[in-house]
């Protein structure tokens, strides 16, 4: 049957809630004697804290507690929310801190009966630190004599390797050989609600509620219990709306201490990190730093691949110590070649904890191998494309990622999409031919030829070039087989013909709930309006879900979501058949109605069908459960394209036009696909032009604590932007589908870095691309590019 | 947020004597764009915060055959749309347009903007080189003094305790005039300047220049006016060599600092280039304005 619901454009089922204000996020929940918690943090990067004097604070009228690292349960834990097996969980990190290891580690707590209140309160509080010599760089941090952020005896908190083949016979083997050394920066989602937003409440039973703007309230829900010591039965979580999700809400941000907050008081309490905190003391994207080395043959063909990453992972591991792993398999992943090597050590420094941000690595490692990709494709004399399609691994070849076969891959087909939409075959190279650049200007307002002096007008224009490049991609549709993956879900269908879905699927607002939604209608046989899912999630309520990361929403739980509705509809079914006298085969349920293919005379609704299981004979409510995990983990595939004009002047680089040409699989909602990547592309812009935070050698303070500083692209800001969904059907995926969530940003700033390179003629090795950065590079100064490249005759 | 006592007299001249008898313990409240994140950061912490009531004479746009009167609580949505201001003063109207949010110019006023004093101040280098003039009122009287000597340092305005802020005059610029403002950030919107330009040329019948005034935010303490680049251009035909020269003079006369935002090297080597580039186009603009 051809389907009816899945590929629509369905509209957000919360959109009137979100777009009247009436949404409840948790900053909006309200108890009765609700007090409000406020966290002090160290403006050390590292001291000793010899004594805290909390008498002052604790005298202060309407503060109810106040508490340090000697009222916290002493338990050592790890904030990050991965399960075994694919995950290392280093516990190395106290609720409060023992010794403050970067600016901003909450030092102290208090609840207290106002806002005011609790800032007062934190102002009384005075704190003898002795200063520590500090370490804010990986490298430097690995040095021997390099200050020690924990009792391990060494700052390195994670190293992985990997090898295939034998990579000094692949670079013998090589007639060129590239070595390049990348740098990233230290990147935050910044989402609509900032991270760390908690209520909870200890009531007299000895239950703890804990209210958070998670992705993962499961997970949640084992960390608060192991963090202070209590039965995980004893606790609940409860998701309502989540404003922005990206990574930053994994794993637990200040769910533990607003929980011990409540505990202590025996009162709600709310603790709300305001957009500061966020840049002070949340996690980020890892700062890497990665040399790449590849060995390939006159036709592009690669015989060698070696990375070497370095990590700086923070002040605590959260995800740091298996971190390296990710980063390793997404550069296996991209290339075929039977020959690499991959090691990556992640290492403490007195700089916030980095984890997770949407990409897990992939952005990182993205923008080295096809920044590098491109310059191969130069030396060579190759198209850029012809070397990508000569060399990504397709469908039916073993993804080094996973080690299973890929099921299916739309790579070539958004390539060729992609390069049409852009004018790759027009555009690409012209501005480098003869060398004196393809002025910008011209084309779009007619102001005519940019380097004419004749008029003396005009005399910035010669200095605008334009440029097109591109980058590959390859994402995951979930963890597996490294991470855990499972979801629960469970279809109850009600005595009028509508479901219920219940299932702890956290959309954190990337619309997943409507798709789960879209695929009940369309798995059941009912109107989309019939389905009903509470965006509210309840640990208490529903099956255990991993929550919502590594791109596996859709793919993993709308797996478990369609599986729940197909056993509703086997037994609606089979009910079906008994009463209008047909086989179940013979019966097809569309639009909340039941025929019989063979004989129109027979048909019965779905709503007929439910109240006679419930009330008729049977006595017994139709409900469809499944818990388990997806089958694969089939890799999406993406190619972007930028164009760019770049002022050699300024070094500002505009971004004219951005193309992302996506296989996501099936698109069970094109409209919720297209956002999902816009609102990456997004995110990927910002990683490549303007985003950064650099902790401040002098003080260890980060250089952008707000908004004003950290530069979010606004919408003014934003190019053209085309998004072109290829659909390459999965083969395990609910009807078809693949992951979409991350891999918008993925090579966003490679394509860009490229498109500088073709605009102006230099390549960039360090993010974020700024105008100073740029000025310096197209000057050729020493330190601008530390990039070696060795090529073999 | 520190605790403040809110007061709210009636008019200006209750105002005035309010704040004489506070002096230092009392901040004069107008748009509050800067204040309140002042207060926030805890920045300052004045026990006493004065709105006035009424804001007669503080506001609105009259202009007149020397020019025009900008009240100090005009926002910069105002001035940004202003009719009289687009089609005389481009350069203010495009420096208030590119200033902060919509949001924030609906709030913000062209009088907070000056008295803020910030180096970065989108408003001052066009005012500066229209010659903008200030009107000052305290209890012991008015005065009016050029907008060129109301800046002092970063954060430092010449008014003393006391005084406040009440318009802007601003000159009429006359035929055969050009004026352009640019103004470089990372972003097009929401961004303080990296640097601000702002230019004046009058063109001579013979295509000289005949009047020359750059100014400058965001490379030294207070915004400021490039003499020995303004005397480079005067009495000279313009050409892109003559401005590039001139560009040189700007950047050598500047006074940059490190900050989050750029380096001072790369704001004084931009400093030139904008320079240059607003030369170029405020040309331009003046051999427009003589035709027309």
């Amino acid at each position: 049957m051809a389907l009816s619901i899945v590929g629509k454009r369905a509209i957000r089922l919360e959109a009137p809630e979100k777009v009247t204000g009436s949404a409840a996020f948790v900053a909006d929940l309200k108890l009765p004697g609700l007090l409000v918690g406020k966290v002090l943090r160290s403006p050390h990067p590292h001291a000793r804290i010899l004594n805290i004097d909390t008498s002052r604070a604790r005298a202060l009228a309407g503060v109810k507690t106040v508490v340090t690292f000697t009222d916290t349960p002493g338990i050592k834990y790890n904030a990050a929310a991965h399960p075994a097996p694919g995950s290392v969980l280093l516990r190395d990190q106290y609720l409060l801190a023992d010794t403050a290891r970067y600016v901003g580690d909450p030092v102290a707590a208090v609840a207290a009966v106002d806002e005011d209140t609790a800032a007062e309160a934190l102002d009384l509080i005075r704190v003898d630190y002795q200063p520590l010599p500090f370490v804010l760089e990986a490298e430097a941090a690995m040095a021997p004599g390099a200050p020690l952020l924990h009792d391990s005896g060494r700052n390195i908190v994670g190293r992985v390797e990997f090898t295939l083949g034998d990579v000094e016979d692949g670079f013998r083997e090589a007639d060129h050989i590239f070595e390049h050394r990348y740098r990233t920066s230290k990147v935050f989602p910044c989402s609509v609600e900032p991270p760390g937003v908690t209520m909870a409440r200890a009531d007299w039973s000895g239950r703890l509620t804990v209210w958070s703007s998670t992705q993962m309230p499961h997970q949640i829900r084992r960390i608060v219990a192991g963090a202070l010591g209590v039965p995980q039965g004893k606790v609940r979580v409860i998701k309502p709306y989540v404003g922005g999700g990206f990574g930053s809400r994994l794993g637990a941000v200040n769910e533990p201490l607003c929980a011990l907050l409540a505990m202590r008081t025996q009162k709600p309490v709310r603790l709300a990190y305001s957009i500061e905190e966020t840049f002070l003391g949340t996690e980020s994207r890892h700062p890497i730093d990665l040399t790449l080395r590849t060995g390939v043959k006159a036709d592009g063909t690669l015989t060698a691949r070696r990375l070497d990453a370095i990590l700086n992972a923070g002040a605590y591991a959260t995800h740091s110590v298996s971190f390296a792993s990710p980063v390793g398999n997404w550069f296996r992943g991209m290339y075929k070649c039977p020959n690499y090597r991959y090691e990556g050590i992640a290492v403490y420094t007195n700089t916030s904890p980095s984890g997770a941000f949407r990409g897990y690595g992939n952005p990182q490692v993205n923008f080295a191998v096809e920044s590098q990709m491109d310059e191969i494709a130069e030396h060579l004399g190759l198209d850029p494309l012809t070397l990508r399609e000569k060399n990504h691994p397709c469908m039916g070849d073993i993804w080094e990622r996973t080690k299973w076969p890929i099921e299916s891959c739309g790579l070539e087909e958004a390539l060729s999409l992609g390069a049409a939409e852009i004018g790759w075959r027009e555009k690409r190279g012209k501005s480098r031919d003869g060398g004196k650049g393809r002025a910008g200007g011209g084309s779009s307002s007619g102001t005519g030829d940019a380097s004419s002096t004749g008029n003396a007008v005009r005399g910035g224009d010669a200095f605008r070039h334009r440029g097109v490049g591109m980058a590959y991609m390859l994402h995951c549709s979930c963890g597996r087989p490294a991470l855990h993956e499972l979801s629960t879900a469970m279809v109850k269908m009600n005595e009028d013909g509508s479901a219920n879905l219940l299932y702890a699927g956290a959309d954190s607002g990337q619309g997943s709930l409507t798709v789960m939604a879209q695929i009940v209608a369309e798995t059941v046989g009912i109107p989309l309006e019939q389905v009903q899912i509470d965006p509210v999630t309840d640990t208490d309520l529903t099956g255990f879900e991993v929550g919502s990361h590594a791109s596996r929403q859709i793919y993993a739980g709308g797996n478990a979501v369609r599986r729940a509705a197909l056993a509703a509809r086997h037994e609606i079914v089979a009910l079906a058949a008994d009463i209008v006298g047909a086989a179940p085969g013979d019966l097809e349920i569309a639009d909340g109605v039941i025929r019989s293919t063979s004989d129109e005379q027979k048909q019965v609704t779905v709503a007929e069908i439910c109240r006679e299981a419930l009330f008729g004979s049977r006595r017994r409510q139709i409900i469809g459960m499944v818990s388990e995990e997806p089958e694969g983990n089939p890799p999406v595939y993406a190619a972007q394209f930028a164009e760019v004009e770049v002022d050699t002047r300024t070094g500002a680089v505009e971004v004219l036009k951005l193309v992302a040409a996506h296989d996501v699989g099936v698109a069970i909602n094109p409209a919720n696909v297209e956002g999902q990547i816009e609102g990456a592309l997004q995110q990927g812009l910002g990683y490549a032009l303007t985003e950064e935070v650099v902790h401040q050698p002098a003080t260890g303070r980060p250089g952008a604590s707000n908004l004003g500083e950290y530069k979010v692209l606004t919408a003014k800001d934003m190019p053209e932007i085309k998004v072109i969904i290829v659909e390459a059907a999965s083969r395990t995926g609910p009807y078809g589908a693949k992951g979409v969530g991350e891999s918008g940003l993925v090579p966003t700033a490679a394509a860009i870095g490229n498109a500088i390179y073709d605009a102006v003629g230099v390549h960039l090795d360090s993010l974020p691309f700024t105008p100073s950065r740029v000025l310096a590079a197209l000057k050729g100064e020493a330190g601008a590019k530390g990039a070696v490249i060795t090529v073999k005759k | 947020m520190p605790k403040f006592e809110l007061l709210e007299p009636a008019d200006t001249r209750e105002a005035l004597s309010l704040l004489s008898e506070l002096g230092e313990r009392a901040r004069l409240l107008a748009g509050g764009t800067d204040l309140m994140v002042n207060l926030r950061r805890g920045r300052i912490r004045p026990e006493y915060v004065v709105r006035i009531l009424s804001k007669e004479g503080l506001q609105g746009f009259s202009t007149g055959s020397t020019g025009l009167r900008i009240g100090a609580m005009a926002t910069i949505r105002e001035v940004a749309v202003h009719p009289a201001i687009k089609e005389r003063f481009p350069a203010l109207a495009r420096a208030a347009l590119s200033m902060a949010t919509p949001q924030v110019r609906n709030r913000a006023t062209i009088g907070g903007n000056l008295c803020n004093a910030s180096p970065a101040a989108d408003t001052a280098p066009p005012l500066l080189v229209h010659d903008a003039e200030v009107d000052i009122s305290g209890a012991a009287g008015s005065r009016t003094m050029p907008l060129r000597d109301f800046f002092q340092g970063p954060g430092a305005a010449a008014l003393q305790a006391g005084e406040i802020l009440t318009a802007i005059r601003v000159p009429d610029p006359g035929t055969g005039v050009g004026a352009a403002f640019i103004k470089l950030g990372v972003r097009k919107a929401q961004e303080i300047a990296i640097v601000s330009v702002a230019v004046l040329l009058r063109r001579g019948a013979a295509g000289q220049v005949d009047e020359a005034r750059i100014a400058l935010g965001a490379v030294a303490p207070t915004p400021l006016r490039v003499p020995a680049a303004e005397d480079e251009l005067r009495s000279r035909p313009f050409s892109l060599e003559l401005a590039a020269r001139a560009a040189g003079l700007a950047a050598s006369a500047v006074e940059p600092i490190d900050d989050v935002r750029a380096t001072a090297e790369y704001r004084r080597a931009m400093a030139g280039v904008l320079v240059e580039r607003a030369l170029v186009d405020a040309w331009e603009k003046a051999a427009e304005n003589c035709e027309g």
